[in-house]
């Protein structure tokens, strides 16, 4: 009862939230160009035609009566026209969608398993050469520039060694996208792992997985580190805790004590830094997808903003503010739920 | 021992509590004081009664404080790699001019000076300019349009540096600036002022500083402006959560209860005791600023020509996996990304390495 009323307030909290992020990205495409660029479906539209998109957007009233049908028309799921993608803006999120998830879901998936646990180990072993190695490495990670890191993954593993694709999300025998490719993969989700198993053809599955493999890596690099460094440090403050100790005393064994007392325990707190790191992949996907040359939403995103699309700017900031905001609450629901101690006010 | 003993003496003339508190310095005073001390320190001894006592008395706990802190990061080896690391930086950014003479007839020092007819070539090639009748040697190779990459990773030090400390002191004031008056005075504007952090909280900084930058042109001054934008509010919110928390401590009823003006507590009382927690945050962000700046002129938000490590390495993105032919011998180009991008990552690792032995010694549960 008392988690569902305090859902409803949070989501209410969002109602704000939300309007101030439209309003500020509203106001700073103002500064880009004309509005009606983001209604024209042509590059030349004629004045006749841009008179009618003003007519009809209400783009020739007062600023504020433009915000208000703006938002209706956001509200409504008109959200423009993307020059960059030829299509609508809604679009072409849903196209573009599928390839920045499935790459942002593998790259967590990556960091949850690799952080935790080396992370935990780092925690038992503190102070021992391991911990200083792990320690160090991790700070290597927040260091590095995504994009030279995969720049130089690219150059050993693709030019000199050929273990990697050079990128893009499959290949030429398999691209739907490709008239001549032997098997084309059936698309139904846009999700390629998804459709391929759909169709049951693991070898596509592989080649799919294979194509993912270095963007993945390069992407949960950072999350690595940072998900070691949580996991090590909330480890470390619960194995100092009383009812650890207790554990001990009892005569538990010591992977019993770790495993089932502190290492449980310790996970709350990474918990929440996961769900917001995943959110962060989502919009932080933009380098990644650059270099690898994946249609998602990040290079969406980098070609609207360089060839100023202004609808296509628009509805990205806004998806991604919804999807942190999202994340945030559900970050916060998950620890109340894990966390009795927390209280939800 | 040595510290013990100080600390014993420091103990018995110290100063009355009220007249300390009235004379805690301002964070800006605190660094000259520290100097101001140290000049001091003789007249401590003749006992000599200038205008300055109560000020020397009132900060001998924070230089004190330092003392101590610094010889705790010289124990730890790795803040003083980064201790190193970042003094170096500092070096070759100051002696950039000596390092790395810009050609004479260069005007914009941070433009990182061309050979067109040079093309991209391997480090150690030389090349005969017939205009200014001069050789050129290419330490580190060349880039597009034969860019000179060791004169762009030595001057990028400078760009990045000031870049990284013009957003991250702008961003401290902002952020003391919003979070300590929503901290403060609490009720409706702290409620307006945090949900104004949520909105730009929820925009992924990188995002947030694209869509700012392709408003504006792309830059150093906008890409700086742009970070300020993305970086104020995480200040706001650390410094609004410390001034919630000191406020409630018994110096600040006490001033309050003398009769201080609210806004000299704030400024006097809470402010000077709320920085030290973002000492660690900002000297772990101004790697992370120099991280983005890099990521952002990397996808092309770069200013263009101009001396900054994430915008070079984006001319050689497009060679990293093929070759080019230089004097007949086929290469592959690796210079272009690889000797900039290793500066990104000492820089930001020095930072790194140095906000991480801060936190370890500013802790208090784990110094003494």
């Amino acid at each position: 009862m008392r988690l569902t009323s305090f859902i409803i307030k949070r989501l209410l909290l969002l109602i704000p939230v939300l309007l101030g992020v439209s309003l500020l990205v509203f106001v700073l495409m103002g500064f880009t160009g004309e509005r009606w660029t983001a209604y024209t479906t042509t590059d030349h539209p004629k004045q006749a035609q841009i008179w009618a998109i003003e007519e009809k957007y209400h783009l020739n009233e007062s600023i504020a009566v433009q915000y208000y049908y703006w938002l209706d028309g956001i509200v409504h799921g008109d959200w423009g026209y993307s020059k960059q993608a030829r299509m609508p803006v809604t679009d072409a999120i849903s196209n573009k969608f599928p390839v920045t998830f499935e790459l942002a879901l593998i790259s967590s998936l990556i960091a949850v398993i690799i952080g935790i646990s080396i992370g935990t180990l780092s925690a038992i072993k503190r102070n021992k050469p391991v911990d200083h190695v792990v320690r160090f490495v991790a700070l290597i990670g927040v260091s590095l520039p995504i994009f030279w890191l995969a720049l130089l993954l690219l150059q050993a593993l693709y030019l000199n060694l050929g273990l990697a694709p050079s990128g893009g999300r499959i290949s030429l025998e398999f691209d739907p996208s490709n008239p001549l490719a032997t098997t084309p993969l059936i698309v139904r989700t846009n999700f390629y792992t998804v459709d391929s198993l759909l169709m049951g053809n693991l070898q596509i599955f592989g080649d799919v997985l294979w194509h993912l493999m270095l963007p993945a890596i390069c992407l949960s690099f950072a999350t690595i580190a940072l998900l070691t460094r949580i996991m090590r440090s909330s480890m470390l403050e619960v194995m100092n805790l009383d009812y650890v100790k207790t554990a001990r005393a009892k005569g538990l064994s010591e992977k019993v004590v770790l495993k089932k007392h502190a290492r449980r325990n310790a996970l709350i707190p990474t918990t929440t830094v996961v769900g917001l790191a995943f959110a962060g992949l989502l919009g932080g996907a933009v380098i990644t997808e650059n270099i690898f040359s994946l249609n998602g939403l990040g290079k969406w995103s980098t070609a609207a903003l360089l060839s100023n699309d202004q609808a296509a700017i628009l509805g990205f900031t806004m998806l991604i503010a919804i999807i942190v905001v999202l994340a945030n609450l559900i970050v916060d629901i998950m620890y109340a739920y894990l966390d009795p101690r927390v209280r939800l006010e | 021992m040595s510290i013990l003993n100080r600390k014993k003496k420091d103990e018995q003339n110290a100063a009355p509590a009220d007249e300390a508190k009235e004379n805690a310095p301002s964070v800006e005073e605190k660094a000259s004081a520290v100097n101001e001390e140290v000049k001091q320190a003789p007249k401590k001894e003749t006992k000599g009664r200038g205008r300055l006592d109560p000020l020397i008395k009132s900060i001998q706990p924070r230089v004190r404080e330092f003392r101590v802190s610094m010889k705790l990061l010289s124990k730890s080896f790795l803040a003083m790699l980064g201790l190193i690391i970042v003094i170096t930086m500092v070096i070759i950014a100051l002696l950039a001019p000596l390092l790395a003479p810009p050609p004479p007839e260069w005007r914009d020092t941070s433009i990182v000076p061309k050979y067109f007819n040079q093309g991209i070539s391997p480090p150690g090639s030389t090349y005969f300019d017939p205009v200014h009748n001069r050789t050129v040697d290419f330490i580190l190779g060349s880039g597009e349009d034969g860019s000179d990459i060791y004169y762009g990773v030595i001057w990028g030090a400078q760009t990045s540096i000031r870049l990284a400390l013009v957003v991250v002191l702008s961003a401290v004031v902002m952020g003391i600036i919003v979070g300590a008056v929503a901290g403060y005075y609490g009720g409706k504007i702290d409620e307006l002022m945090m949900r104004v952090t949520d909105v730009f909280l929820s925009i992924p900084g990188l995002v947030l500083a694209m869509a700012v930058i392709a408003v504006l042109k792309p830059t150093i001054d906008n890409i700086m402006i742009s970070l300020v934008i993305v970086w104020w509010p995480s200040y706001a919110r650390l410094i609004r959560g410390q001034v919630m928390t000191i406020k409630e401590n018994t110096y600040v009823e006490a001033a309050r209860a003398i009769g201080a003006k609210k806004n000299r507590i704030l400024f006097r009382h809470i402010i000077p005791n709320a920085i030290s927690p973002m000492l660690v945050s900002a000297t772990m962000d101004i790697g992370s600023i120099v991280l983005t700046t890099a990521g952002l002129s990397y996808i092309g938000f770069g200013p263009p020509g101009v001396a900054e490590w994430g915008r070079m390495a984006n001319e050689g993105a497009g060679y990293i996996v093929g070759f080019i032919s230089y004097q007949g011998v086929s290469y592959n180009p690796y210079w272009i990304i690889f000797f900039p991008g290793m500066m990104i990552f000492l820089f930001v690792m020095g930072f790194n390495l140095l906000g991480d032995g801060l936190r370890d010694i500013l802790d208090p549960r784990l110094r003494r």
